[in-house]
């Protein structure tokens, strides 16, 4: 039972006694005296039990005071501590024992506690003290106190203001507890955390500490700095605002995770810093167990990982743009080991070579080269591996459907610094239409080169200066030498040229004229003597035309020499040849028609004159004789009929016409032909071809009857074709054998044809303008003459074939 | 002339010429054969007659100017040509190689009978001739070997003298020889051996005057 204050004990039994006054005096009008009276006395017995009570406790607590102040005394001397009181002045009115050893020798009444007080605590503490006292605190602190020797200790001090019994204050009671050894290690402790505290605010790292609970309960510096906020705000759920809000949520479920399972957290995510800007941070979370395995406290560090992070998106970025560019490449990409094994191989040459990866791994890409490349390619491919050379090699891919095509290969080290291969770049260019077009390039660059060597053309070149710069093989034939480029010329090698090559007669003209068309670029003709390999001068047209480009400027003369000496010297005999036959077979026209039209009629005219005199002699004779008479009479009637007959088939009066017959072959009289109408056909632009029996047998005939049928075939044709446009004009020579006793020649154009094949053949029968009808007329009397045969026909797919056919020549050929 | 013994060739590959012909010659007294063919007219065995050959140009085997050409003029009969288209270089040919006339069809009768008659006559002198000439060969052919080199000696001129020095024999044998000459020749004069000798194309081998052998 707690004490109780006396007056308050008195106090308490007064006011009992008090109440039951009251209540006896209060109940007398209603109840019975008696009853008032045991009210009374209950009140009087109460007062008295209480004073009583209080009265041996009174007694009992003065006991126990003396044996407190003893045992204060005891307590005072024996607590392993300095203890004093102090007035409030200041002065040391009670000290223990150990305070006096403490201070030593020294008179400790009245000591004033500021000469053992170390100055600059007592200022220190003074404030702290007289604010307690104002509010009735103890005062906790601590202070040095100058021990006897002089040196100062720090003590723990504990002070309670000490009253009296009005409850004046008159002192303090003051504990001193020596933490000198404690305070030094506190000092080493606190400089300890201040390093490592330090420590961490400086770290480029965020530290943060947690509660079990996630809580935060510190920040470092960096962190407080990086956020701009303070712990309070980033405890619980409000870090939550700082991240990032696309990755807020997932932040939040792995906390929660965490905090769940006590498994660390290890993610990045961006959060914001004060002026607002997301930063990436590497956030690093692990729980602290106790011995139970519960978390106690978290720890985590955040590093800022948003440099890296976008060099990393970056690197990212940079790396599918790389991919997609090996993608898009029109090439197929790979990479390969050091050891030539593959390393990567793009999208694209998957797909082109329809090779899995797997299938190509290593060497198995090996599958995808032509057979006949393979070895090849893999030698090659090894000795680049062996070198270490960049090197290109051409061979067949095969596409997914099989097929192969034709691929540049090319291979590129990648060295490491000390110069090793490290790795194979290459790609795989399609090349295989370049190719194609190469090859065909090339076969036509041959076939041209063949062309221009074998055609009996002579053909040189030179470039727009002049210099020489080709002669085909023919030509160097002709001349019977090289023209040797490196030669050393006096003026120009065209001079050096000119001067060898030219008859001296002609050299300046032509030299004139060939610069003049270097000059001007008008094209270069002209007909000279040219000094053959043998020394022999030749007469030749030369003709060469410059070779333009886009601008119109000159960048190679081409020309052609084409020996003309044979031709120039024949030419004249050519020319009164052709002279005379043109003469001769305009003029065997009319002359022949009249001719034998004289000759058949006058024939039976000549008869029926006959008659008439055989008849008048008969009939004037002595006696007439009249029976041969009339037989003449007779034969004359039929022979003018037979004049009359002739006139109505003039075809028959072709006959018998006289000529000259000899062993000839038609295909040297087709041949001739062909020169003597070398020029009309040439001038209207008819391709002529042949097809000619060499083994042709010799036939009985007149060469020019023959000539002068073919020229009249030949013009024939001409003029059938005169008004073909649409393909290009043909005339076609044909000759064989017709069965065992006969030749066959026959002559094709192919121009519109002819509508009647038999009629053009009747007299006077013709088709053209300026035609008299007679041409094909003769023509075929001249055969028919020959026993021979000549008609027409229409031939597919157009124009018109003439034949002819004409007896073998035998012993008694008539 | 008689019309009885010359005959008219014919040959021309027309037959209504050859019977007009046939027919005209007749009705004028003229014996004539016709052929169509020079080879048919080659392969007659011909009468030996005075006559003359009507030949056409042109004919199937062989064209009249190249027959004429390579017939003997010496005993062909003479040629009389007719032509459907004569010309004139063929004509000229034609008469240059002897034929009597070039006539171009159709021809009149007088035209035709003053040829023929021509070219008769030509064959009858010219057969004359011949059969003159052939009584001197076979005179010439009486002749010794001796005599025969006589001949020419003296029908040169030379003097019996020289002719005996030339032959190295004596004057007298000469004259004998001489005088056998003359009587086998039937020369009635020395002149007339002369133109005998002419006749038979006898070379005169030496000339009196030089006296000396030379041609």
């Amino acid at each position: 039972m707690k004490a109780m204050s006396p007056l308050r004990t008195y106090g308490l039994a007064i006011a009992i006694f008090g109440v039951g006054l009251l209540v006896f005096w209060l109940s007398g009008e209603q109840e019975e005296i008696t009853v008032r009276h045991t009210y009374m006395r209950m009140a009087l017995l109460a007062a008295i039990a209480i004073v009583t009570g209080f009265l041996i406790q009174e007694s009992q607590r003065q006991a126990a005071l003396d044996r407190a102040v003893y045992d204060a005394r005891e307590f005072l001397e024996s607590i392993p501590g300095l203890a004093w009181i102090v007035d409030t002045e200041g002065r040391l009115t009670k000290v223990n024992t150990s305070l006096r050893d403490y201070l030593g020798a020294v008179d400790t009444n009245n000591l004033d506690c500021r000469q053992v007080i170390h100055p600059e605590d007592f200022d220190r503490t003074a404030g702290l003290m007289s604010q307690c006292l104002e509010n009735g605190q103890e005062f906790h602190g601590a202070y040095r106190l100058r021990r006897h020797d002089g040196t100062y200790r720090w003590f723990r001090v504990a002070a309670s203001p000490r009253h009296d019994r009005n409850g004046k204050f008159n002192g303090w009671y003051v504990i001193l507890l020596d933490i000198d050894d404690q305070k030094v290690q506190e000092e080493a402790l606190r400089a300890s955390e201040h390093s490592v505290r330090s420590i961490l605010d400086n770290i480029p790292g965020m530290i943060a500490t947690a509660d079990s609970q996630g809580n935060q309960d510190y920040a470092n510096k960096t962190q407080r700095d990086y956020f701009g906020l303070d712990l309070l705000e980033l405890s619980g759920l409000g870090f939550l605002s700082i991240i990032h809000p696309d990755e807020r949520d997932s932040v939040a479920a792995a906390r929660q995770r965490c905090i769940q399972t006590g498994e660390p957290m290890d993610r990045a995510y961006r959060m914001r810093r004060r002026d607002g800007l997301y930063r990436w941070f590497h956030a690093r979370l692990e729980p602290i167990f106790d011995e139970d395995g519960k978390v106690i406290r978290w720890y985590g560090l955040f590093t800022d990982i948003d440099d890296l992070k976008r060099a990393e998106q970056a690197l990212e970025a940079k790396e599918l743009q790389l991919q997609r560019l090996i993608d898009a490449l029109p090439t197929l990409v790979w990479s390969a080991h050091p050891d030539g094994s593959t390393e990567f191989l793009s999208r694209r040459w998957l797909e082109y070579t329809g090779l899995s990866q797997e299938q190509a791994s290593d060497w198995g890409w090996i599958a995808a080269i032509h057979s006949d490349d393979r070895d090849r390619l893999v030698e090659y491919w090894r000795s680049l591996l062996a070198t270490g050379a960049p090197g290109e090699i051409e061979a067949r891919l095969r596409r997914f459907d099989g097929q192969y095509r034709w691929f540049l290969f090319q291979g590129e080290p990648v060295l490491d610094a000390s110069g090793i291969v490290i790795h194979w770049f290459g790609s795989n260019t399609d090349i295989d239409d370049r190719k194609r077009a190469e090859e065909a390039l090339r076969a036509r660059q041959y076939e041209l080169q063949q062309l221009v060597d074998t055609i009996p053309t002579l053909v040189w070149s030179v470039t727009p200066e002049g210099e020489p710069a080709y002669i085909n093989k023919q030509l160097e034939a002709y001349y019977g030498r090289k023209i040797d480029h490196s030669e050393p010329q006096e003026g120009t090698k065209l001079d050096g040229a000119l001067g060898r090559l030219m008859h001296p007669d002609d050299l300046e003209a032509v030299k004139r004229s060939l610069i003049h068309s270097l000059k001007t670029g008008e094209p270069f003709a002209m007909r000279y003597r040219n000094r053959r390999g043998d020394g022999i001068y030749r007469w030749v047209d030369n003709r060469a035309q410059p070779l333009r480009d886009d601008d119109g400027r000159i960048v190679k003369w081409y020309g052609v020499i084409i020996d003309i000496d044979d031709e120039m010297r024949a030419h004249d005999i050519v020319r009164a040849t052709q002279d005379k036959l043109s003469r001769a077979s305009q003029l065997a026209s009319l002359a022949e028609l009249s001719a034998s039209i004289a000759h058949e009629v006058n024939q039976p005219l000549a008869a029926v004159i006959t008659n008439s005199h055989a008849c008048q002699r008969w009939l004037s004779a002595d006696p007439p004789n009249l029976q041969r008479a009339r037989i003449t009479a007779e034969r004359m009637v039929r022979d003018s009929m037979a004049a009359a007959e002739v006139v109505s088939r003039i075809r028959a009066l072709f006959k018998q016409t006289a000529s000259s017959r000899t062993s000839i072959n038609l295909n040297e009289v087709i041949g001739e032909v062909r020169q003597l109408m070398f020029d009309e056909i040439i001038s209207q632009g008819i391709f002529v071809e042949t097809d000619l029996d060499a083994a042709l047998p010799p036939v009985l005939a007149d060469r020019v009857q023959m000539q002068q049928v073919l020229v009249n075939l030949v013009r024939n044709g001409i003029d059938a074709m005169k008004s073909t446009i649409d393909v290009s004009k043909s005339l076609k020579f044909g000759s064989r054998r017709h069965g065992e006793d006969a030749i066959l020649v026959d002559v094709r154009d192919n121009g519109d044809g002819i509508a009647e094949t038999e009629r053009i053949f009747d007299p006077f029968f013709t088709t053209k303008a300026g035609g008299m009808g007679m041409g094909l007329a003769i023509c075929r009397s001249i055969l028919e003459s020959h026993d021979g045969r000549l008609w027409a026909e229409n031939i597919e797919p157009r124009g018109t074939m003439f034949s002819f056919t004409l007896p073998i020549q035998s012993g008694d050929a008539a | 002339m008689t019309q009885d013994d010359c005959i008219v060739f014919i040959v021309d590959d027309d037959q209504r010429i050859c019977e007009a012909l046939s027919e005209l010659l007749a009705a004028r007294g003229l014996a004539s054969v016709a052929f169509n063919s020079i080879a048919d007219y080659l392969a007659f065995p011909r009468p030996d007659l005075p006559g003359c050959l009507i030949l056409d140009i042109e004919l199937p085997d062989i064209n009249g100017l190249e027959f004429q050409k390579q017939t003997d003029h010496e005993q062909h009969p003479p040629i009389v040509f007719i032509t459907g288209h004569g010309d004139i270089p063929s004509s000229v040919r034609a008469i240059q190689r002897g034929a009597v006339d070039f006539l171009t069809k159709p021809f009149s009768e007088t035209e035709l009978m003053k040829s023929i008659h021509t070219a008769i006559d030509r064959d009858c002198d010219a057969r004359l001739e011949r059969a003159e000439l052939m009584t001197l060969k076979r005179r010439l052919s009486s002749l010794t070997s001796r005599e025969r080199q006589v001949l020419p000696l003296v029908v040169s001129g030379l003097l019996n003298k020289q002719a005996a020095a030339e032959l190295g024999i004596s004057e007298v044998t000469l004259q004998i020889h001489r005088s056998k000459i003359m009587h086998k020749m039937q020369a009635a004069s020395l002149a007339d051996l002369v133109r005998i000798a002419e006749r038979l194309q006898v070379p005169i081998t030496h000339s009196r005057r030089a006296g000396t052998s030379s041609k």
